[in-house]
C-alpha cells in the first residue's frame, strides 16, 4: 500500500524531460552526429547542449517555434545544465563519454567513446527524428561543434527575439 | 336677225383649180347642163361651211367626185359676209378642221366635238345668234348644230322632195329623227326657243340631278338598313359609352393601383423571409460552435500529439536505461562499487526523507508504469478527439441541412416576387380589359353608324335640295312652255299662212296647205297629189321658212337660200318656171305684217340652160356648159 503511493508520488513527480536517461541518449546523440570521437575532436562546451536537448527531442520543425515556446525551452536550459554536468560525471565513470578542461577557454569539453558503447545503442532508425532534428541544427548554426556557447543562444534565442543573459 | 351672205368661192390644188365671179346679195343664177357642175358648186359650199359631203370622201367607193378627190393640196375658200363682217373661210379636203380668217388673225377651229369643246358650228352659230343646245334624246347626247339649219336652207337633188328636210350629214335614227327635224325648225321658226331649250336643258339636268341623288340615298338606305333611329338618339348613346368607358377603364386602373394581391404576396414573402432570417441565425450559432469546437479539438489534438510524442520519448529513455544501465542502485554511480544500501539511507550514508527527495531515481519497473499511464491518457485524450469529431460532424451535417433548407426559402421568395410580376390578378384585369374591349367596339360601330347617318342626312339634303330645284325648274319650264307654245302656235298661223298662199299659187293648185304637229305639210286634207306636187311641196316649204326668217326678226334664219336644181320628179319647165317665180311672192308676203325691215338676203340658184323665169335672166353669174367644155373645174397649166 505504502509502496503504490510511493509509486504514484514518483510517477506524478515524474517529469520526462528531466529525466538522466533522457538526457543521456539526447547527449549520445549529439556527440554522434557531430562526429565527436576523440579528444581532439571534442564537443566544446557541454553547456551548450542543454539548449538542444528541446529542440532534439521534439516531433516538431525547428522553424516552427513562437516567441513564447522559445523562451520557455531558454529557461528550462538553465536547470539542464547542472543535470548534464552530475551525468557528464557518471557517462565519464562508466567510460562512455572523454571529458576535458578546456584552459584557454574555460570549458569543459567532451566527446565520445564509441567503441565503449554498447554495439546496437545508436541504432540509426530508432532515433531516426532525433538524428534529423541535430542535423537540421547543424545547418542553423555553423561550426556548432567549436563556437562558444553565446553565439548558440544568440543564433536561437537572442536573434529570435527572446530575452537571453549570460550565465 | 343674223344673215350670211356667200360672196365668192374658190377651189384650189395641184391639178384644178375654180373661181366663182363676185356673188352679192339678193339672187344669183348659176345656169348649166347636166355634168358641168352645178351641184358640185353647192357642195364645195356645204363642204366649207364643215359640212359632210359623200362625194369628197376619198374613203367612198362608189360615188366620188375623182377630180377632187385625185386632187392634192386643195382646198375651198368661200369669201362671206356674216352679220356684215367678211371672212375667208378655208377648209382643205380631207380635213375636219375650217381655218377662219377675219382679216386680222386665222383661227383654227375643229369641226368634231371629239376634238374640241368649241367648234366650227358654235361660233358660226353665235354669230347667227342661235345658241347651241344640247338635246337628250334617251342614251344618247345631241347638239344643235350648224348642219342641221343647213337643211332648211339649202334645197338639194339628193333628198327625195317628199322627205322636205335635207338629209342630215351623219344620217341615223337620232339625227333624221321628228324630235330633231322639229328642234331644227323651231329653232328656225320659234321666237322663244333658246329660252325654252336653255330652261329645258336646265329641266333635264335638274331632273337627272335628282335622280342621281336619290339613287345615292336610296342605296345608301339601303347598304345600312339598321338606320331607323335619329341621329340624335346615336349620339347620346356614344355619349353614354363613352362615358362608361370611362367609367371602366377608372376601375380598372383603381383596382390596380389598389392591388390587395399583392400585398397578400408581400405577407407571405415576409412570412417566407423571417422563416429564412431564424434559420440563417442558427445557421451562424452552428458555425460559431462549430468553430469554438474545431478549436478546443485542436488544442487536444495538440496535447495528443504531446503525450505520443512524450510515450516515445519513455520509451527511448527505457531502452536507454535498458541498454546503459546508468543508475542501478546496486551500484555507486561515481565509484562502480556495490553498495549494501540500508532501508531509508542513502548510498552516500545520510538519512533520506521521502518529501525531499531532490531527484528521482527510476527502476523499470517504475517507467512502465508511467508508460502505462501515459498510454491510458492517451486513449482518453484520443476518445476525447473523437468525440469532438463526432460533434463536429453533427454540426456539420446540421449545418449543410440548414443551409439547403435557406436556399430552398430563398428560391420560394424569388418565385413568389417573380409571381407577382407576371400574374398580377389577372383573372380581375383581364374581366376588365373585354368588357373595355366590348365597349371600344360597341363606340367604333356607334361612330360608324353615325357616319352613315351624317352621309344618309347629307344624301337627304342633296336630295331634297335637287329636288327643289327640280321642282323649280319644272315651274319655270312650263310657265315658258306655255308662252313658247302660245308663240307658237301665233307663228305656225303665220306659217300656214304663207305657206298656204305659195302653194296655192304654186303648179299643184292646192285649196288648203298647213303644217301638221310634226311641222310636215299636209296638204288638201290628205288628198293624193300626182308625183310632180311633191317639188312645189318642199320648194314652198324652204320658201316660206325664208319668208318667215324675213318677216319675223326673232326667227334666226341666216337669210341664205341655196336651191339645187328643182327640176326631178317629171316636173315640166314652165311649171318649174313658175314655182321658181313663187320667191318673188314669198318676199313679198314677208313683207306684209306691215315691219318694214331692211333684210338682207341672199338666194343661189342653180338650174339647167334657161329652166328659170325669164325675168331672173340679170341675174345669171355663171355659166357652164360641157358642149362649150366649161366646167366648174378648170386644169391648171404647169
Amino acid at each position: 500500500m505504502n509502496r503504490d503511493k510511493n509509486l504514484a508520488k514518483k510517477r506524478m513527480m515524474y517529469i520526462h524531460r528531466e529525466d538522466y536517461n533522457f538526457l543521456t541518449y539526447n547527449l549520445l546523440l549529439v556527440l554522434f552526429v557531430f562526429e565527436c570521437f576523440s579528444e581532439s575532436k571534442s564537443f566544446t562546451d557541454f553547456r551548450k547542449i542543454a539548449y538542444l536537448i528541446d529542440f532534439i527531442s521534439s516531433p516538431s520543425n525547428i522553424d516552427t517555434y513562437n516567441k513564447t515556446e522559445l523562451a520557455n525551452i531558454y529557461s528550462k536550459a538553465q536547470l539542464k545544465k547542472k543535470l548534464l554536468s552530475h551525468l557528464l560525471i557518471v557517462l565519464n565513470n562508466k567510460n562512455y563519454i572523454g571529458i576535458k578542461l578546456n584552459n584557454t577557454r574555460k570549458t569543459l569539453d567532451v566527446w565520445l567513446k564509441v567503441d565503449e558503447l554498447p554495439i546496437d545503442f545508436i541504432d540509426l532508425k530508432y532515433f531516426d527524428q532525433e538524428i534529423g532534428n541535430i542535423n537540421q541544427l547543424k545547418k542553423l548554426v555553423g561550426r556548432m561543434r567549436t563556437v562558444t556557447i553565446k553565439t548558440v543562444v544568440d543564433k536561437i534565442f537572442t536573434d529570435n527575439g527572446v530575452l537571453t543573459w549570460e550565465v | 336677225m343674223g344673215s350670211l351672205i356667200i360672196n365668192k368661192v374658190k377651189y384650189f390644188g395641184d391639178k384644178y383649180f375654180f373661181e366663182s365671179p363676185s356673188f352679192g346679195k339678193g339672187i344669183n343664177v348659176i345656169e348649166g347642163d347636166n355634168g358641168s357642175g352645178k351641184s358640185t358648186f353647192l357642195y364645195l359650199v356645204e363642204y366649207c361651211l364643215g359640212g359632210n359631203v359623200k362625194y369628197f370622201n376619198r374613203n367612198n367607193k362608189t360615188d366620188k367626185y375623182t377630180k377632187i378627190t385625185n386632187d392634192t393640196n386643195n382646198y375651198v375658200e368661200l369669201y362671206i359676209c356674216l352679220n356684215c363682217i367678211d371672212y375667208k373661210i378655208k377648209r382643205f379636203f380631207g380635213t375636219n378642221d375650217v381655218f377662219v380668217d377675219d382679216g386680222i388673225e386665222v383661227k383654227r377651229w375643229f369641226l368634231n366635238r371629239q376634238s374640241s369643246p368649241e367648234i366650227f358650228s358654235d361660233w358660226l352659230l353665235g354669230n347667227l345668234d342661235i345658241d347651241p343646245f344640247e338635246l337628250n334624246l334617251g342614251a344618247k347626247s345631241w347638239v344643235f348644230n350648224f348642219n342641221d339649219i343647213f337643211r332648211l336652207l339649202n334645197y338639194d337633188q339628193d333628198t327625195e322632195p317628199r322627205k322636205i328636210f335635207k338629209s342630215p350629214t351623219n344620217e341615223n335614227f337620232v339625227t333624221d329623227s321628228s324630235v330633231i327635224r322639229k328642234s331644227t325648225f323651231e329653232s328656225l321658226i320659234g321666237i322663244s326657243s333658246n329660252d325654252y331649250f336653255a330652261a329645258l336643258n336646265e329641266y333635264n339636268r335638274c331632273k337627272r340631278e335628282r335622280a342621281e341623288s336619290k339613287i345615292l340615298y336610296e342605296r345608301h338606305k339601303e347598304l345600312y338598313p339598321g338606320l331607323d333611329e335619329d341621329f340624335e338618339t346615336v349620339s347620346n348613346e356614344l355619349e353614354e359609352l363613352e362615358s362608361r368607358l370611362d367609367l371602366l377603364t377608372e376601375g380598372r386602373d383603381k383596382y390596380q393601383s389598389e392591388n390587395t394581391y399583392i400585398d397578400d404576396k408581400i405577407i407571405h414573402i415576409e412570412e417566407v423571409n423571417s422563416q429564412l432570417v431564424t434559420l440563417e441565425l442558427g445557421i451562424s450559432d452552428i458555425e460559431i460552435k462549430k468553430k469554438n469546437l474545431q478549436i478546443e479539438k485542436e488544442k487536444i489534438q495538440k496535447i495528443y500529439e504531446d503525450i505520443n510524442s512524450e510515450i516515445s520519448q519513455i520509451n527511448k529513455i527505457i531502452y536507454t536505461h535498458n541498454k546503459l544501465d546508468l543508475f542501478s542502485l546496486e551500484i555507486c554511480p561515481f565509484c562502480m562499487n556495490e553498495i549494501e544500501r540500508k532501508e531509508g539511507v542513502c548510498i552516500c550514508g545520510s538519512e533520506l526523507k521521502k518529501e525531499d527527495y531532490e531527484k528521482f531515481v527510476y527502476q523499470p519497473s517504475e517507467y512502465q508504469s508511467i508508460l502505462k499511464h501515459k498510454q491510458k491518457s492517451l486513449e482518453t485524450v484520443n476518445l476525447a478527439l473523437e468525440s469532438y469529431s463526432e460533434e463536429i460532424l453533427e454540426l456539420e451535417t446540421e449545418l449543410s441541412d440548414k443551409t439547403s433548407n435557406s436556399l430552398i426559402l430563398k428560391e420560394k421568395i424569388k418565385t413568389i416576387i417573380s409571381s407577382i410580376e407576371f400574374s398580377g390578378n389577372s383573372q380581375l384585369i383581364d374581366d376588365y380589359n373585354e368588357r373595355i374591349i366590348d365597349v371600344k367596339e360597341e363606340i367604333v360601330n356607334m361612330q360608324k353608324d353615325l357616319r352613315s347617318y351624317k352621309e344618309l342626312e347629307s344624301l337627304e339634303n342633296d336630295y331634297n335640295s335637287s329636288d327643289k330645284l327640280y321642282q323649280d325648274i319644272s315651274k319655270k319650264l312650263k310657265d315658258i312652255e306655255i308662252s313658247y307654245k302660245s308663240n307658237n302656235k301665233k307663228m305656225i298661223k303665220d306659217f300656214n299662212y304663207i305657206y298656204n298662199r305659195l302653194m296655192s299659187e304654186s303648179s299643184c293648185k292646192v285649196t288648203s296647205a298647213k303644217i301638221d304637229d310634226e311641222y310636215m305639210p299636209y296638204i288638201d286634207d290628205g288628198e293624193y297629189k300626182e308625183k310632180s306636187a311633191t317639188v312645189p311641196k318642199r320648194l314652198m316649204y324652204y320658201f316660206t321658212v325664208f319668208a318667215m326668217g324675213l318677216k319675223h326678226e326673232n326667227v334666226k334664219h341666216p337669210k341664205l337660200l341655196l336651191i339645187d336644181t328643182p327640176e326631178t320628179d317629171g316636173i315640166d319647165d314652165n311649171h318649174l318656171k313658175d314655182n321658181i317665180e313663187l320667191f318673188g311672192t314669198a318676199i313679198e308676203l314677208s313683207k306684209e305684217s306691215g315691219i318694214n325691215k331692211n333684210n338682207e338676203f341672199q338666194m343661189i340658184l342653180t338650174t339647167g340652160i334657161k329652166k328659170y323665169p325669164s325675168k331672173y335672166e340679170k341675174y345669171v353669174k355663171l355659166r357652164f356648159n360641157t358642149t362649150k367644155n366649161e366646167f366648174i373645174l378648170k386644169e391648171r397649166d404647169i
